[in-house]
């Protein structure tokens, strides 16, 4: 026998470990959208550049922003619950052709550019906010749906065959075993689909539906890059947030999950 | 206890199972031994309902296991598997729990439980606060041991449990789940294809080819058939050594001690005291191994403190056949 009393290796493997410090960069850039977004005029003068002007929205770069972080928060609250559900759905009912089915229409649809998918949103649903929640919705789909298949079937088939025989029932399994160690992975899903959807939003300006699109649009066509710049960097600097901030979940998930 | 009649599952067109009768007895150990893909572990599985016979009937303390709904049918019998499947987001002591937790056992009892569990299985509670990922390979499949042991169902299921632990290890473990057994006499359904292992947990073992069985006996029952065919081509002509293996010296001088012809304790033999010595505890395998090592035909018998308690012949270790019933 091999009792003894285990190492102190198990005490670094606590979940709270280490956390405190890694926020700090998500944080960070949290600070400086805020910076962009209230006192954009500060960024143009460190850069030397002056928008010409002629463009400007009346609406004010945090008005837009809010616009920008509404329709993303809104299409992804949509979008991810009902991805999860069919993700769930198809690995549970793998049998009767669903999975393939989805996986088959997940993959077609994600070689779709965005672009092309708001296009296709406006003659269904017309201008402004309602094409662009549809479209980015759909859209953000693809990778939280993708993800959760991966996700499920990657858990270790020897975990649910002690599941099952151990005794649990079906949503048991699911809600004990299967989703607790899917989760990093369909975490990660989430992240892509929230910040490809931060950047697919700008394209929602062309459809009428505000955001951080606006400016960036009238700068194309006033050649202005400072008036670009006014929407690609905050929405660049909203999109590395998120991107940063999920990927701290995703690593409090890897460490539930007992992968890390 | 588990009686199967008639158990006949089918994968496409091969049968798996192909017409099992078999009858195992309350706190019995009945091992199921056979090739590769002869069915065992199916047959196995049908008892737990995670596997539905085509035809025929699984009955568990007289009642079909089919009346009863599979969830709770499974939680009233331990289940072992060969890759372990402890759940890695989950503690050693949480691993434990699973099965009380889903009986709704109160919290104080599940925790004495899953203590005592651990203790079972030679692991101190300090065990119970890690990670599955840092448990090597035999101490995560002990933790298996302790989680299907948990609610202390009648019956356990072990599908080939040790099969993925270092030989040493292995023979650790099948140790120190005989000792359990002989403590808690659990009725166990156990699945295997090696026959030293066999040999070693059994008290019948259930010989399987292509879905049949071919012959079930005790693992003496065995040795005294001289059957040409499968069964022997398959346990092998060392199975006639390999089972010297489940008697002790002690149990041959002791046997010897009633008899007239005590020869094996006599202590009017003369032996050379340069004879090689073999504790009481060991088996007569190991006896006879060292019979063979050192090419005597007698050796001394020692007990814990090396004190000489008697003397131990090549014919009492091959005779003892007769002697056993």
């Amino acid at each position: 026998m091999n009792g003894g009393s285990p190492g102190r290796a198990e005490e670094a493997a606590r979940p709270e470990a280490g956390l405190g410090r890694s926020w700090l960069f998500p944080a960070l850039l949290l600070a400086a959208l805020f910076l962009a977004v209230l006192r954009f005029d500060l960024i143009e003068s460190l850069l030397g550049i002056r928008s010409r002007g002629l463009f400007v929205s009346r609406i004010p770069l945090w008005e837009l922003a809010l616009q920008h972080l509404g329709l993303v928060a809104a299409s992804s609250a949509a979008g991810v619950p009902i991805a999860l559900g069919l993700g769930i759905a198809a690995v549970r009912f793998s049998k009767t052709g669903l999975r393939s089915l989805l996986v088959a229409a997940g993959s077609v649809a994600e070689t779709f550019p965005s672009a092309a998918v708001l296009a296709l949103a406006v003659p269904l649903a017309g201008f402004g906010f309602a094409p662009t929640f549809l479209a980015l919705s759909l859209y953000g789909m693809l990778p939280v749906l993708h993800n959760t298949i991966a996700g499920l079937e990657s858990v270790p088939e020897a975990a649910v065959d002690a599941a099952r025989g151990m005794g649990m029932k079906p949503c048991q399994i699911l809600g004990r075993v299967q989703l607790p160690l899917a989760l990093p992975v369909i975490v990660a899903g989430i992240r892509t689909s929230v910040v490809i959807n931060i950047a697919a939003a700008t394209l929602g300006a062309a459809m009428g539906a505000g955001g951080l699109g606006l400016p960036i649009i009238s700068g194309i066509r006033g050649f202005d890059t400072a008036l670009i710049l006014r929407g690609a960097i905050p929405s660049a600097l909203l999109a590395l947030f998120a991107d940063a901030s999920l990927r701290r979940l995703e690593d409090r998930a890897l460490i539930t999950a007992g992968r890390a | 206890m588990i009686k199967f009649r008639g158990i006949v599952k089918s994968y496409g067109s091969t049968r798996a199972v192909d017409g099992v009768d078999l009858e195992i007895g309350a706190g019995e150990l009945c091992v199921l031994i056979g090739p590769s893909g002869c069915g065992k572990s199916t047959l196995l599985r049908t008892v737990n309902r995670m596997v539905e016979p085509d035809e025929g009937e699984v009955r568990v303390d007289g009642r079909p296991v089919r009346e009863r709904p599979a969830e709770d049918l499974r939680r009233t019998m331990g289940y072992v598997i060969q890759s372990v499947g402890l759940f890695p987001h989950m503690t050693v002591g949480e691993n434990v729990a699973v099965v009380p937790r889903l009986l709704g056992m109160e919290r104080s009892a599940i925790a004495k439980r899953s203590a005592a569990m651990l203790d079972l299985v030679g692991l101190s509670p300090a065990w119970s606060r890690r990670w599955p990922r840092e448990l090597s390979g035999g101490e995560a499949q002990r933790v298996g041991v302790a989680r299907a042991l948990a609610a202390d169902p009648p019956i356990l299921l072990m599908d080939e449990p040790f099969g993925s632990v270092d030989p040493l290890t292995r023979v650790r473990l099948q140790r120190e789940f005989l000792a359990i057994q002989r403590r808690l006499h659990k009725t166990v359904l156990f699945v295997t294809h090696d026959v030293e292992e066999a040999i070693r947990m059994a008290d019948r073992i259930a010989v399987m080819r292509s879905g049949r069985i071919l012959r079930y006996a005790t693992p003496e029952e065995f040795v005294a058939s001289d059957a040409e065919g499968f069964v022997t081509e398959f346990l092998g002509l060392e199975y006639g050594v390999e089972i010297l293996s489940r008697r002790s010296v002690r149990e041959v001088l002791e046997s010897a001690e009633g008899t007239e012809d005590a020869r094996a304790s006599r202590p009017d033999q003369p032996l050379d005291s340069s004879a090689p010595a073999v504790r009481v505890d060991s088996n007569l395998k190991e006896a006879l191994g060292l019979m063979a090592a050192r090419r005597v035909e007698c050796l001394a018998v020692t007990d814990d403190r090396g004190r000489r308690v008697g003397t131990l012949r090549l014919e009492d270790v091959l005779g003892t056949w007769r002697a056993c019933p």
